[in-house]
């Protein structure tokens, strides 16, 4: 009996979803993603500069992998910044 | 042989000559482990998008070759030991642009195709 009060449960915190998001690459059938492509890449990361999660972008893990890949060789060729400037 | 692709950024205050002398030591290199350059394309003078080495603005040149792999590491020396190349990246052709293309000409055909056939 004294087993069964310690079972209290607990009050599950509700979450909120949002529209559920899809997945860019996957919507436009784009397989490769080029770490040369500025402007593409400019969409996945945030103001900062930090790549974006993908509960924010919607990225499915096939392509948020690559998409990391070439976010990182991008900061390497000074394409994109690691950081902006006007928060350093 | 392999394709690869290769991008280096020079000092910007450099002459297009130090540029060229590079391009030709890269296919010399190139050229030494049995490969040829297929593609030279030069992006020129951009902003760097952070600053390296106290310099804001780099010459791009972005190279395509085909060689053996041992190439990629002598490549990998030369640039390194280069105090006037800031910045250098070597990496497999991964054919990016040909296979997006592909892919999305697939995609249309098959959504048109499932669009006749609903109708």
């Amino acid at each position: 009996m004294a087993r069964k009060n310690l079972r209290i449960k607990k009050k599950k915190k509700k979450r909120r979803h949002g529209k559920q998001k899809v997945c860019f690459f996957t919507k436009t059938g784009m397989i490769a993603i080029d770490y040369k492509d500025e402007e593409l890449l400019r969409r996945f990361v945030t103001e900062r500069g930090k790549i974006a999660p993908r509960r924010n972008t919607g990225t499915s893990p096939k392509f948020q992998r690559p998409l990391a890949m070439a976010i990182k060789r991008a900061r390497h060729l000074a394409l994109l910044p690691f950081v902006k400037e006007y928060y350093r | 042989m392999t394709k690869y692709e290769l991008i280096f950024i020079l000092k910007a205050d450099q002459p297009e000559a130090e540029m060229t002398a590079r391009v030709e030591r890269v296919r010399s290199i190139v050229a030494g482990h049995g490969g040829e350059i297929t593609q030279e394309n030069p992006w020129g003078v951009r902003r760097l998008a952070y600053e390296i080495e106290h310099e804001n603005k780099g010459n791009y040149m972005f190279l395509k070759f085909r060689a053996d792999g041992t190439a990629c590491a002598e490549l990998d020396k030369f640039l390194r030991q280069d105090d006037q190349v800031l910045r250098h990246l070597v990496v497999r052709d991964e054919e990016w642009e040909e296979r997006n293309r592909a892919a999305m000409a697939k995609r249309r055909q098959v959504q048109s195709e499932t669009a006749e056939s609903t109708e």
